[in-house]
């Protein structure tokens, strides 16, 4: 992994070498994960959610209502 | 070492977010939480509303109460535990643009640098949609579909204009400024009936406070974020 970087080419490499599959996968976790949430809170509609985070639904302006 | 990695990213946000949201929920339980009770007082015609906000204005009160917390500290409890979750929410996102950035130019996280990701945050998520449809009390509202839409196209513009406006070299990097400024151009839809139930002041007011504690929230997360993921990270980090 300490391939220097010496052309254009090989810095792709490297950026490729480095980001295996499994990190990938472990970034792309924490982005749904992270919408999900955002969603469930700020924008889920079922009466019992919105009721439960109304306030703070307003208080970070999410459109509520 | 990946499941380091995930182990990093997780608990990062999972504390740094959780930590913001509280922080966050503690300011606003004294300073927006009033006013929000003190709007419904408007919407409701000074009923004894407990909660259930399908109510229009000017529908009057719902027959059919849904569940909603009681009033009080049931009412505050789900409000913290909202904030928390919103919080970690994003602090996943801010997490993923870190990991991202380590692993593609490999350089650490400091927590000033997560500061300004913070501020990039809160422009994104606060200033611009506030830009078009301010932080709104109960009882003002334009049809919510719409500016749900009009939001999230904004969040999105915003956010990936500013990215491109941050990351990419060269001149390419102008493209962002058009992104950001395009959900203005285009215009947020508007309410019918100017003005809510509140009254002005209370509106201007709630205005500025969600826009400052919201900032001072994405400030803690960016900062704090930064700083745990680099701490957590300090086996597999390579010198700046």
């Amino acid at each position: 992994m300490n391939t220097t970087r010496e052309s254009m080419g090989q810095w792709t490499q490297v950026q490729t070498m480095s980001a295996p599959w499994p990190k990938v996968a472990g970034i792309g976790a924490a982005l749904l994960m992270g919408f999900f949430i955002l969603y469930s809170v700020g924008f889920a509609s079922p009466e019992i959610i919105h009721s439960a985070a109304h306030d703070a639904r307003h208080a970070m302006a999410f459109p509520c209502h | 070492m990946t499941g380091g990695f995930i182990h990093r990213i997780f608990w990062t946000a999972l504390i740094a977010g959780g930590f913001a949201g509280l922080v966050l929920a503690g300011i606003q339980q004294f300073t927006i939480v009033p006013m929000i009770l003190e709007a419904e007082t408007y919407e409701t015609g000074g009923s004894d509303h407990s909660h259930g906000h399908d109510g229009e204005p000017g529908e009057g009160h719902a027959d059919h109460e849904a569940w909603g917390p009681e009033e009080g500290l049931e009412r505050s409890l789900f409000t913290f535990l909202s904030t928390m979750a919103v919080g970690i929410g994003f602090a996943l996102l801010l997490v993923a643009c870190y990991a991202i950035r380590a692993v593609t130019i490999k350089s650490r996280v400091h927590w000033r640098w997560g500061m300004l990701w913070g501020l990039g945050g809160f422009a994104a998520f606060h200033l611009a949609p506030a830009l078009g449809i301010p932080p709104e009390l109960p009882g003002a509202a334009a049809e919510l579909g719409e500016r749900q839409t009009w939001w999230l196209l904004t969040v999105a513009l915003t956010a990936g204009g500013l990215l491109c406006l941050g990351l990419v070299p060269g001149v390419s990097r102008w493209l962002g400024l058009v992104l950001v400024v395009l959900p203005h151009l285009a215009g947020a839809p508007q309410p019918e009936n100017s003005g809510g139930l509140a009254p002005a002041e209370l509106e201007t007011a709630f205005i500025y406070m969600s826009l400052f504690t919201n900032a001072v929230f994405w400030i803690v997360l960016g900062s704090v974020t930064a700083y745990l993921y680099d701490r957590l990270g300090n086996d597999e980090a390579v010198p700046a």
